[in-house]
C-alpha cells in the first residue's frame, strides 16, 4: 500500500503505529516551493559560433564549453527599469526564462562569440526555443540541515524578503517549506524515485550536507514549476518534488517521518531578527497562528495543494 | 437593518465629470450609507471610485439610475475582480496580506479561495501575488 502523507498520519491515529507498518509499502512526499541553488544547464543543437557571453531575454546566461550554458532562475534581467527603484517589481529574470522555455515560446537569444579562430568577433541574434536546445539538466541543491524558519515583522511598513510580502506591526507570519522534504532528505537512502516538475529526476548526496536533484528540463510540465516575482526581493523559480520512500514495514522510517509532523518552527522578528517562539509546523496548515496571546495570519510561498497533487501522482491516484 | 442590502460598485467617471458631488447625492438623495473604498481622480482621464453602497434595495436601484443619468459607468464589482485558477499556484501569500477573509484556503483541499462579497480592494494581493493570479478589470 502506498499513501501520501497526510493519509499516513490519519491512519496512525486510527489504527496506531504497529498496525499500519506491516501493511504500508511507501509513503509518497510532495513539497511545491520555491528553491535556491537552482541552475539549468543546456546544450543547443547547433549555434555557429564559439560563445563567450550570452543573453536569454536580456537575463544573463554564464558560458561553459563551446555550446553550454547555465542559467540560474534567480538571474535578473539586465537594465529592467522596473528593478531600479525600491522597491523594485522584478516581473522578469531566470525563473520566467525558464517558464517560458517550458511553454515553448520563441525568446530572444543574443550570443558574441567567434565563429572560427580566423574571423573577428560576432553577435548573433536568433529567435529561439525549448526545440533548439539539445538537453537541459536542471539541478536543484538543498541542504540537508534547512532549519525551517517563519518570519514576522515588527517594523511600521511592508517588509520584502524572500518568503514575500509581510505585513508590517506583526499583522501576518510568513513561512516558506510544506516541510516534509525533510523527510526525503533525511531518508534518501530509501529513495527509489524522485518527481521533478512533472518529469523522472535521480537524487545524489552531495557530501554530508548537501542533496542534489537532477531532472530533465525538456519535459518538465509548468503545472509543477513557475516563476515567482517578489516584489522588493527578486525572481524564484518555484518548483514540485516528490519522492516514493520505501517503508516495507520499516516501522523505524514511519517513526522518523511521523516526528516530522512535530518538527518545529523557529519564528524569528524580520527586522530585529530575534528569535519570537517555536511552533510546530501543523499550526501552519490553519489560516492563523497564536503566540502567547498574539494571533497572526499565516502566509506562505509554499503550495501545499500542489504538494498533495505530486503525491497523489506519485502513490498512483492521480 | 433587516431590509438594507449591500452592494459594491466600481463608478468610472469621464474626465468632465470628476467635479460632481456623486457622493453627496447617493447620500442625501436616495439614503444610502457609502464606504468609499478606493477612489483614483485624475482631470484629464477616466477616474474611478470603488463604493460600497448599503440601503434598502430600491434606493440602490434608484441610485443606480441616477450614476446612469450622469454618464458614470456603474460596474458591479465583483464581476470585475478575479482569482485566475489557471495562473494561481495556491501558494496562499496572498492570504496572509487579506485585511479581510476574502482570501482564504480551504482547510480540506488547501485550495487558495477567493470571497469576492467580502473584498474591500485594498489590492495587496494584486501587488504582491507572486504568479500575478489576482485580476481587477478596472484598476488595469
Amino acid at each position: 500500500m502506498i499513501l501520501t502523507y497526510e493519509q499516513l498520519l490519519s491512519d496512525v491515529k486510527c489504527n496506531g503505529l504497529k498496525s499500519i507498518s506491516s501493511k504500508v509499502k511507501a509513503v509518497a512526499l510532495g513539497v511545491f516551493e520555491p528553491l535556491d541553488h537552482v541552475r539549468l544547464t543546456m546544450g543547443f543543437k547547433s549555434l555557429g559560433l564559439k560563445p563567450f557571453s550570452a543573453k536569454i531575454q536580456n537575463v544573463p546566461l554564464s558560458v561553459q564549453g563551446e555550446r553550454e550554458f547555465i542559467l540560474t532562475p534567480t538571474t535578473l534581467s539586465l537594465d529592467d527599469a522596473m528593478n531600479t527603484h525600491f522597491p523594485g517589481d522584478f516581473i522578469y529574470g531566470g525563473a520566467f526564462v525558464l517558464e517560458d522555455l517550458m511553454n515553448h515560446k520563441p525568446l530572444d537569444f543574443r550570443v558574441f562569440g567567434y565563429p572560427t579562430d580566423l574571423t573577428d568577433r560576432q553577435e548573433l541574434r536568433k529567435s529561439i526555443s525549448v526545440d533548439d536546445l539539445h538537453y537541459g539538466l536542471l539541478d536543484v541543491e538543498l541542504r540537508k540541515d534547512l532549519h525551517p524558519t517563519a518570519y514576522v515583522n515588527s517594523g511600521d511598513t511592508l517588509k520584502f524578503t524572500e518568503n514575500g510580502a509581510i505585513k508590517n506591526n506583526f499583522q501576518s507570519i510568513n513561512f516558506r517549506t510544506s516541510g516534509l522534504l525533510q523527510s526525503i532528505i533525511d531518508l534518501s537512502n530509501h529513495v527509489e524515485t524522485v518527481f521533478m516538475a512533472g518529469t523522472t529526476g535521480t537524487l545524489s548526496t552531495l557530501g554530508d550536507s548537501l542533496v542534489r536533484f537532477s531532472g530533465d528540463f525538456l519535459r518538465m510540465d509548468t503545472l509543477y514549476a513557475s516563476g515567482l516575482s517578489l516584489k522588493g526581493y527578486g525572481v524564484m523559480l518555484a518548483l514540485g518534488l516528490g519522492a516514493l520512500i520505501r517503508v516495507d514495514g520499516n516501522s523505524h522510517v514511519l517513526e522518523q517521518i511521523i516526528a516530522n509532523e512535530d518538527r518545529l518552527f523557529k519564528v524569528v522578528d524580520g527586522v530585529t531578527q530575534k528569535e519570537l517562539s517555536r511552533i510546530p509546523f501543523k499550526q501552519f496548515r490553519d489560516s492563523t497562528v497564536t503566540i502567547g496571546e498574539d494571533v497572526y495570519k499565516v502566509g506562505s510561498l509554499t503550495s501545499l495543494y500542489l504538494a498533495e497533487r505530486i503525491s497523489r501522482r506519485l502513490s498512483g491516484q492521480e | 437593518m433587516a431590509d438594507k442590502i449591500s452592494k459594491k460598485w466600481v463608478l468610472q467617471f469621464p474626465p468632465n465629470q470628476v467635479d460632481k458631488p456623486i457622493a453627496y447625492h447617493l447620500v442625501k438623495d436616495f439614503n444610502l450609507v457609502i464606504n468609499i473604498l478606493q477612489a483614483s481622480a485624475h482631470e484629464e482621464k477616466e477616474s474611478f471610485m470603488i463604493v460600497e453602497v448599503i440601503g434598502r434595495k430600491k434606493d440602490i436601484d434608484n441610485a443606480f439610475d441616477f450614476l446612469q443619468t450622469q454618464e458614470i459607468e456603474v460596474v458591479d464589482m465583483e464581476k470585475g475582480i478575479s482569482l485566475n485558477v489557471n495562473a494561481c499556484i495556491h501558494c496562499g501569500l496572498c492570504v496572509g496580506l487579506c485585511p479581510t477573509t476574502a482570501l482564504t484556503i480551504d482547510p480540506k483541499t488547501h485550495e487558495v479561495c477567493f470571497e469576492k462579497k467580502d473584498c474591500v480592494v485594498c489590492d495587496l494581493c494584486l501587488k504582491y501575488c507572486p504568479v500575478a493570479a489576482i485580476e481587477m478589470e478596472f484598476l488595469k
